[in-house]
């Protein structure tokens, strides 16, 4: 490359980084002080060590943290990989508008996620050892995940390229990251089913220490399967948000398209809950859990499974069935 | 060789390794070599008194902080082995009287927490030691997995480490036995192969068959440990898990590694497939 065009593309970049609007937005005024917040935390976390900044214990090594932050939120980045398996593998047209917010969201979350562990990691100077092999230490399970999610970040930072070179206006250069969005779609979502499973298969030996109502050696499928409706139902959540923001740089043909989009996951995310119940059901039964039912986990058992699939499954296909996505509106979109 | 050439042979090496790595995982455990075998102790509960001379050995041996005995009050609580103490003895009340049980790691035959380390921090050694190393990233999937909830870890240094019995492994290289056996008044502890302490067990329970439960702890739990334990009692009642199973813990995720192969080179030739069965003509 030149060097006329590299500058040029310095100066675009340092143009683009300026603030375009104002800064006391209200945004701005409640995320300000939360990654203030953050900072400090971080700072003493490294300074004084994990018992200083968390309640973990010798009985309880991981928490809320990795417990709910990671492994939940991982499932919650799924959406990026069951995406790009509609539009890119299926070929569907009408959840091309989305893609690009949905890749992005994927690789933002993963980002994150990374951080998460960093700081989760009782010896995070050693973080690269799994990668640069001091030592491999491949019988487990958390080794594969490690390796997962390095290069399911990298494909997902792949499969986003052609969008930073048409905004950088690298049209040549966008060509050649285009084409690697197959290869990388492929790739990724074969990394994902087995990420995404292998965050269960973590459990698969706290035997002992999982309640018999939650432990099954099918915990992996069930964690794959509710990464697809966890996934879908984020990239609806922050469709819907996204698409409240920047409402009005969309055309009225536009808008139509997302509410009808957002139907088409909310059906989807219907079908995939109730398959999840009835595996639930499936490894419900193999266990033999109706000796546990009766009891206080059996409880919150039945909260988890009515309350948080059923419930949630029926709603989509309430929605679903009336065609619109808003609860106020009446009029149904499929007329 | 040309870099396209070059990353080509990388890729296809780093694939292949992964690949034949993976397709073996029961060969990552340390086994029994040829003509070796695992060491253990032998833990006699009908023998000890409680004196808590292994606590002050350990102590010693490994620069951990001595604790002080002589004070019987301390066992009105249970205690459970910590970062600054790797082997502690408890007292039962049991039908048979005060039954002293000392605890520490088991030194699994095929460990959990071997298995869960991705950076084989947790190694296994063929002379039935399991150790901890620096290399480790501080994740606790260690401590999750062990069925004995024995890995601890500093929380409260900026520079944590993993604490537990190592079964003296440096101590072993210089031709020493551990240092609670060394110390122990009673002989309630043993050191030996493991084969060699199963027969001491077994001839100990057939001669005084009234003063032993009929079972030795360690033989086959998790697939079998190098700490054995007798016991006047039933183990329950003595503060021993008897539901973990007889199942070596990594054979709970070798299902899943097994897996993993598979779903490499089934996924990308599915969907590939797939691909190439949506594209339409007119595109380029």
């Amino acid at each position: 490359m030149e060097k006329g065009r590299f500058r040029e593309i310095v100066a675009f970049v340092l143009q683009e980084l300026k603030p375009k609007g104002k800064i006391l937005t209200p945004f701005n005024v409640i995320t300000a002080p939360i990654i203030v917040l953050g900072g400090i935390l971080i700072v003493f976390r490294l300074v004084k060590g994990l018992g200083a900044t968390t309640n973990l214990s010798q009985d309880f090594p991981w928490g809320i943290w990795i417990g709910f932050d990671v492994m939940t939120g991982v499932a919650f980045a799924g959406g990026a990989y069951c995406l790009t398996f509609v539009v890119y593998i299926l070929r569907s047209e009408k959840y091309h508008p989305i893609i690009r917010a949905t890749v992005l969201n994927g690789l933002l979350a993963y980002i994150f996620y990374a951080g998460a562990i960093f700081l989760d990691l009782g010896r995070w100077w050693n973080i690269f050892n799994p990668i640069i092999g001091n030592k491999f230490g491949y019988n487990s399970v958390l080794f594969l995940v490690a390796w997962h999610f390095l290069l399911y970040m990298l494909t997902e930072l792949t499969e986003f390229s052609p969008v930073i070179a048409e905004w950088l206006g690298l049209e040549r250069v966008r060509k050649v990251l285009n084409s690697l969005t197959l290869g990388a779609v492929i790739f990724g979502i074969t990394l994902s089913t087995l990420h995404q499973s292998g965050l269960g298969a973590l459990l698969l030996m706290a035997k002992g220490k999982i309640h018999p109502l939650w432990y099954s050696q099918f915990i992996p499928v069930l964690y794959l399967v509710s990464s697809v409706f966890a996934g879908l139902s984020m990239v609806i959540f922050e469709g819907s948000i996204s698409h409240r923001v920047f409402r009005h740089q969309l055309d009225e043909e536009h808008h139509r398209a997302h509410e009808e989009i957002l139907i088409g996951l909310g059906r989807a995310c219907a079908v995939t809950m109730f398959a999840y119940l009835f595996l639930k059901a499936l490894v419900f039964v193999h266990e033999h859990g109706w000796l546990y039912i009766n009891s206080p986990m059996g409880y919150w058992y039945l909260v988890e499974v009515i309350g948080l699939v059923l419930i949630p499954a029926v709603v989509f296909s309430f929605g679903v069935r009336r065609g619109t996505s808003s609860p106020s509106r009446q009029r149904p979109l499929r007329r | 060789m040309e870099r396209r050439d070059f990353l080509k042979a990388l890729g296809a090496g780093m694939a292949g390794a992964a690949l034949l790595d993976l397709f073996s995982p029961k060969d990552l455990f340390a086994k029994e070599a040829e003509g070796k075998e695992f060491f253990g102790v032998l833990v006699d509960t009908t023998r000890c008194i409680g004196c808590r001379s292994c606590e002050v050995a350990c102590a010693e041996a490994h620069g951990l902080p001595v604790p002080e005995v002589g004070d019987e009050s301390i066992f009105r609580t249970l205690r459970k082995p910590s970062a600054t103490q790797w082997t502690v003895v408890n007292r039962y009340r049991t039908e048979k009287g005060d039954v002293f049980v000392k605890t520490q790691c088991m030194h699994c035959c095929q460990p959990a927490c071997v298995a869960a380390c991705l950076v084989k921090a947790m190694q296994k050694h063929p002379e039935g030691h399991v150790t901890w190393a620096k290399n480790c990233m501080g994740c606790r999937l260690c401590m999750f997995s062990c069925p004995f909830d024995i890995p601890k870890f500093e929380y409260d240094s900026p520079t944590p480490t993993i604490q537990k019995c190592n079964l003296c492994w440096d101590r072993y290289k210089k031709g020493e036995i551990p240092a609670c056996v060394e110390a122990c008044p009673q002989e309630a502890l043993l050191f030996g192969p493991r084969r060699d302490l199963l027969e001491e067990a077994r001839a100990r329970i057939y001669q005084h068959p009234d003063r032993y439960y009929h079972h030795i702890y360690g033989e086959h739990e998790v697939g079998g440990t190098s700490f054995l334990y007798l016991s006047p009692v039933p183990f329950e009642q003595i503060g021993f898990r008897t539901d973990l199973g007889t199942k070596p813990y990594p054979e709970y995720t070798t299902g899943f590694l097994y897996a993993v192969p598979f779903v490499f080179v089934l996924w990308p030739s599915i969907l590939l497939g797939m691909g190439m069965a949506t594209k339409r003509e007119e595109e380029d």
